[in-house]
This record gives structure tokens, C-alpha cells and sequence, in this order.
């Protein structure tokens, strides 16, 4: 019985420590203040054991887009569209969220 | 005792003939032993006789190789099947491993696709001319439009004689323009990119 109790106090915890790492990094892309839809936003989470994680979404119709939960840590957020590389930037996640616009001309 | 029972058909009648050439030969020893078994001056055979038993001493002699082959004989089968063990072993491929973690849109699954580095690989802008060997008993092929580093469309045609001595197959790819067809692609073309990481550094990095 006081085992079963320690392991889900335990459990518990971690599950915490899990979704309090958890972070969703979201924004907008724009071209010339015009929302850039259908763009391939991928983010790369730069670890010491490369290549850590790579999370890959679309911009929806007004350019915007969300990447859910990201472990906080350093990325290399690239954009591409039309098989084109139209951005690429770093961005660092240390809370739980963190909106990234990104605006092209 | 049970654990002689539990080997294979195969050893058992192994170990049983090399058994049964032993006691072969030990008999033929004591053929020779208890002089039953004795060369004339003339070096003739004598006869062997043992109780009702009788032969020559050339069916001691005839014995004795028998024995000796029973007892090689299991340990040359059981070399010929290492042999063969070895060789399957051999050519057994190397297997690889690979690793990594991907996150679709959407949560969506995202397809993978391994091939071995093609052999087939063209550059091409307007006409599309290119003459390939077909692979035997393969009918379905696909072929992929790669712009950099990424793949920007994918195509699948079938072929319906991937026989030798099949006539040549033409098969028409639809036209695909991605300067003026593909609105996306179009608009891409007029955005100026945005590099606040070098392309240099993403390749540290190991990013394309």
C-alpha cells in the first residue's frame, strides 16, 4: 500500500516535470505584410547529440502556425516554400510558450 | 542419458556410428588378440575362426577399415554441414540501424522513404529525355522532383513489360512547372530569404 502511494506521488512528479517542460512556440509569417500560407515552418532543437529533434508544421491560411510541445532548449527555426529556403533563424524556448513572427519582403 | 535423447535425428546416428566403429575395430583387435587372426609365413591370409564364426584375415583387415570409416564418417558429415553453416552465415547482409525523431504536421504520420543512393539521378530543366534500364519483374516505378535538398513532388508510373526483350516502354510525365504552375512556388521565387543563421553554421550543425 505505501508503495503504491510512493509510486504514484512519484509518477505524479514526473508527469509535472513533463508537462512543465513542454513548450508551444507559435506565430505568424509574413511576405510584404501579406500572410505567407501554406509555408513549411521545421524546427530544430540543437542538442549535444545531434540531430536531437526535428518538429515540422504548415502555416494555415493567414501564415500562421504552432508547434506544440517543444522541449525548452535552443532551435534553428527554418521557413521554406516552394522548395525554396525563404528563412532561416534561432530561436531559444525557456518558458512554456514563445511567439516567433517572422516577417519577409 | 536424457540429454542424448534430446539431440538432433542426425547427431544421434552420428554418435551411434561412430560408436559402432569403434567397437568394430576393438573387436578386430581382439580377433588378432586371442589369435584368431594370424599371418602364415607365406603371408597368406589365415582364417579366422571364433566359435562358429569364420572369415580370412583379409575380413579382419576389411573389418577394421570399416570401423574406421564409420567413426570419420559422421565427423566428415558433420564438417561438410559447418562448412555449410559458414557460408549461409556469410552471406547473411550486414543490417543498419537508423535513428532519429520527426514530428509530422499536424501529428501527422510522415512517410519515410529508404532507397540505396540511386543510380539513376538527372538534372533537367524543359524537355525530359531519359532512357533508363528497367529493373526485372519491376513494373511500378516512381520518380521524385528534388529542388535542393527537398522533395517538391513525386510521380508513379507502371510499366507493362519489364521483361528482357520487352520492346521500350514511353511513358509521359505530366508537365510540371514550378516557376509559373505552382502558385506557392511562384510566390517563394519573390521573397527575398531571410538568414539570421549562416548557411555555414547550419551545416556545422548538420541542418539542411
Amino acid at each position: 500500500m505505501q508503495n503504491s502511494k510512493s509510486l504514484a506521488f512519484i509518477s505524479g512528479l514526473l508527469l509535472t516535470a513533463a508537462l512543465a517542460t513542454a513548450a508551444d512556440l507559435s506565430g505568424r509569417v509574413t511576405a510584404g505584410r501579406s500572410p505567407l500560407a501554406g509555408a513549411v515552418v521545421t524546427a530544430n532543437l540543437v542538442g549535444a547529440r545531434r540531430p536531437a529533434s526535428v518538429t515540422v508544421t504548415r502555416t494555415g491560411k493567414g501564415g500562421e502556425y504552432v508547434l506544440r510541445g517543444l522541449r525548452n532548449g535552443n532551435y534553428i527555426l527554418l521557413v521554406d516554400m516552394g522548395g525554396r529556403r525563404i528563412y532561416q533563424g534561432r530561436v531559444v524556448l525557456t518558458g512554456s510558450t514563445l511567439v516567433k513572427n517572422i516577417e519577409l519582403r | 542419458m536424457i540429454a542424448f535423447l534430446e539431440l538432433p535425428t542426425v547427431a544421434t546416428l552420428g554418435y551411434l556410428c561412430a560408436a559402432a566403429g569403434f567397437l568394430v575395430i576393438v573387436a578386430s583387435v581382439v580377433f588378432i588378440g586371442k589369435g584368431k587372426a594370424v599371418l602364415s609365413e607365406s603371408g597368406a591370409p589365415n582364417e579366422i575362426a571364433w566359435g562358429k564364426m569364420r572369415a580370412t584375415l583379409t575380413s579382419a583387415v576389411a573389418l577394421f577399415v570399416l570401423g574406421a570409416a564409420m567413426i570419420a564418417l559422421p565427423f566428415w558429415r558433420f564438417q561438410e554441414a559447418e562448412a555449410r553453416q559458414q557460408e549461409a552465415r556469410a552471406q547473411q547482409p550486414t543490417t543498419a540501424l537508423l535513428t532519429g525523431k520527426i514530428t509530422g504536421p499536424g501529428g501527422r504520420n510522415v512517410r519515410l522513404l529508404l532507397v540505396v543512393k540511386p543510380d539513376y539521378d538527372q538534372t533537367y530543366s524543359g524537355d525530359i529525355v531519359w532512357e533508363f534500364p528497367l529493373v526485372a519483374q519491376r513494373a511500378s516505378y516512381s520518380v521524385f522532383y528534388v529542388d535542393g535538398d527537398t522533395i517538391i513532388g513525386q510521380r508513379s508510373f507502371s510499366v507493362e513489360g519489364a521483361n528482357a526483350g520487352s520492346p521500350l516502354q514511353k511513358v509521359a510525365l505530366p508537365v510540371l512547372d514550378l516557376q509559373t504552375g505552382n502558385p506557392k512556388a511562384a510566390a517563394a521565387q519573390e521573397i527575398t530569404p531571410k538568414r539570421e543563421v549562416s548557411d555555414a553554421e547550419l551545416k556545422e550543425l548538420g541542418i539542411y
